[in-house]
């Protein structure tokens, strides 16, 4: 694990380049998601060899049938008792009051008790190790069996979804718009679907951020949006119509007849900022219909309709993953239910004497247990 | 209300000193008064209020940026520190929170921009946001008093060592007790810490489609998690006790400050805004 902190720690930190194709990066990157890999084999294997011995030991109940033998077999600590009736009911009430699960046995001079506590915390472990690996076989089966793409379309278009996620599915956009708030700011942005696969069962669904939309198997992530601004320019060279495809917030630079500006959607029409070689030279908000004059024409703005992009996905890995984060969420407050301990105690009222084993991983639990049996004088 | 804000930063600020001064000067005089951890209560009720205040300016729960998210950071160590107090009876705690908690909310005050609002963005309006940061505020929280304990632990193991028959050797708890106390804090705040990772790539998933992305956030959540599970096992499994695991406690939440301050400033990711 410490290997891993440490890996993870330079894979931050080695400056990666887009579309990196140098080894020795690629493989700094790499290797936290190895020894991630090898940790849960590890893990794997070190639960399945030991997972067994532990259930049956939660699951056993509680029994005295065969303390004889214990006895025989386990080294008890014998401490002087002057009345084995009133220690008697005072490791009772010690077992009552500290919640333990205990059973009492009575044969001859002798009284037998046997107690445990914290039986749940044994498995804790064991659960955690296998959501930690559930998670990494989603992750692992997602990455062989799963696709990703992206696709883009403006409102009434059709667009199709990658073959790699599904194959004939088809996206149509029935409408985009961005969702405000009650003090103007933007809350959301959404898009209208209908979603079908080779033109049969069209499903109509919504998906937004934080709200994805799932059909068949594939699910539509709102990802991004952008506007079609729609010109007309007139240059001395001669008049076209274009249309240009910004993405939102992303201002970039057209050009159309050898004139340079920036169209940029805004509240009643769009911002345009005209460049005269390289220097801005004029900043205007027109609507729809007006037109903006330069040196050497004129630019008339026609209109704009809106374009999502989506992510779509296809992971048969993921509610695999989820199992695992939901194990592991679950049994790491398992922990808290504290230590396993059990406690044998036989008091013989012939030889006023008690005999006390108290088993557990923990060194100060066993002292701790040992010291309030013996309390009482 | 921004200038209430401020003004509330500051009179936390105030609060949060003068307890410190309070526990050092405790410290070294012997004195048993409760005068610091009631001047504590005061603070943290201050910042309590700096955090309503600051609700009622965003009009939402204040986790939308590193401002917000460490004023939160900053209520449950104060929180957590005061209930470790209550419960163990142990102010000596104070002389190191408190200064680390003067620290935090000079800088809140001074290097970020109290006064400035910005809306929150689309993908962080889900009420995933306030699982993931609220599990975090707690874990973060508990792992800087465990911080402080284990140098507590390591200021004195090495006065010991160097055979130091100073004031400050008496007065601070054995380290026995620093040591269970500090693995005790751990213990607790470890199911929070996992909690943190898991609703945080829960809600990746609903948000960005994907629940792990190796951002540099995520990934050092993930480097903090290790940090603390191997001092977890080290000590449970191994039964390493004292220095080493110490040491590992405080590794484990400077992991946790560059998490938060580090990776924001020098490795931006998708979580740039906090």
């Amino acid at each position: 694990m410490a290997i891993i902190a440490v890996a993870s720690i330079l894979s931050t930190l080695v400056p990666v380049a887009p579309n990196e194709t140098r080894i020795f990066v690629k493989a700094v990157l790499a290797l936290p998601k190895i020894l991630m890999l090898l940790l849960c084999i590890n893990l794997l294997f070190c639960t399945t060899r030991r997972l067994p011995g532990v259930l049956r030991k939660v699951t056993q109940d509680i029994s005295l049938e065969n303390e004889e033998d214990s006895f025989q077999k386990n080294s008890y600590d014998t401490f002087k008792i002057k009345d084995a009736v009133s220690h008697e009911n005072f490791i009772e009430n010690y077992f009552k009051e500290n919640k333990y699960k205990f059973k009492k046995k009575s044969s001859g001079e002798s009284i037998q008790f046997i107690a445990q506590k914290g039986k749940l915390s044994l498995i804790a472990p064991h659960l955690l190790h296998v959501g930690l690996a559930i998670v990494l076989i989603g992750a692992v089966f997602g990455s062989y069996f799963g696709a990703e793409g992206r696709l883009s379309a403006g409102v009434g278009e059709t667009a199709k979804v990658p073959v790699e996620v599904a194959e004939n599915m088809v996206v149509k956009v029935n409408d985009f718009k961005t969702i405000y708030d009650e003090h103007n700011n933007i809350d959301n942005w959404q898009s209208d679907l209908t979603v079908s696969v080779d033109g049969k069962e069209p499903v109509q669904g919504v998906t937004k951020v934080n709200h994805p939309f799932k059909y068949k198997g594939v699910v539509f992530y709102q990802s991004a949006y952008g506007y079609f601004h729609t010109v007309s320019v007139e240059t001395g060279m001669g008049e076209v119509e274009r249309t240009i495809r910004n993405r939102a917030m992303d201002k970039m630079l057209s050009s159309v007849l050898g004139q340079f500006f920036v169209i940029d959607k805004a509240k009643d029409g769009v911002n345009v900022i005209l460049f005269e070689t390289h220097d801005k030279y004029k900043s205007i908000h027109i609507k729809k219909g007006e037109t903006v004059e330069f040196p050497n024409g004129k630019l008339k703005y026609l209109g704009t309709e809106p374009y999502t992009v989506l992510t779509v996905k296809r992971d048969p890995g993921t509610s695999i993953v989820m199992l695992g984060f939901l194990i592991m969420s679950l049994t790491s407050f398992l922990f808290w239910i504290g230590r396993y301990r059990e406690v044998r105690v036989t008091l013989d009222r012939a030889k006023k004497s008690m005999m006390l084993k108290v088993s557990s991983k923990s060194k100060a639990i066993k002292e701790e247990i040992i010291e309030e049996l013996t309390s009482k004088k | 209300m921004a200038n209430l804000l401020v003004n509330l930063l500051i009179a936390t600020l105030v609060g949060y000193f003068t307890a410190s001064l309070l526990y050092i000067a405790n410290l070294f005089t012997g004195n048993r008064s409760r005068v610091a951890t009631y001047v504590t209560i005061i603070g943290f009720l201050l910042n309590t209020a700096s955090l309503v205040v600051r609700s009622l300016l965003t009009g939402t729960l204040p986790l939308g940026n590193m401002f917000e998210f460490g004023l939160f950071f900053l209520w449950g160590i104060v929180l957590i520190y005061i209930i470790i107090e209550f419960k163990y009876k142990m102010n000596t705690v104070g002389v190191f929170v408190l200064p680390m908690a003067t620290i935090f909310i000079m800088w809140l005050t001074f290097s970020q921009d109290p006064t400035r609002i910005s809306p929150m963005m689309p993908a962080l309006r889900s009420y995933w946001l306030h699982i993931h940061v609220f599990t975090a505020v707690i874990a973060y929280g508990a792992f800087a008093v465990s911080f402080a304990l284990a140098l507590m632990y390591l200021i004195k193991d090495q006065l010991i060592l160097m055979g130091s028959k100073s004031k400050l050797v008496k007065s601070l708890p054995e380290l026995k007790v620093l040591e269970e106390l500090t693995y005790k804090i751990i213990f607790f705040a470890m199911p929070f810490l996992t909690l943190v990772l898991v609703t945080g790539a829960v809600w990746a998933e609903y948000a960005w489609g994907k629940y792990w992305s190796w951002d540099p956030k995520e990934t050092w959540a993930l480097i903090t998690w290790f940090i603390y599970a191997v001092y977890l096992h080290i000590r449970l499994m191994m039964g390493w006790k004292g220095r080493k695991s110490m040491i590992l406690a405080v590794v484990g939440f400077i992991a946790v400050i560059f998490t938060f301050v580090g990776v924001t400033y020098l490795l931006p990711g998708l979580h740039s805004y906090a």
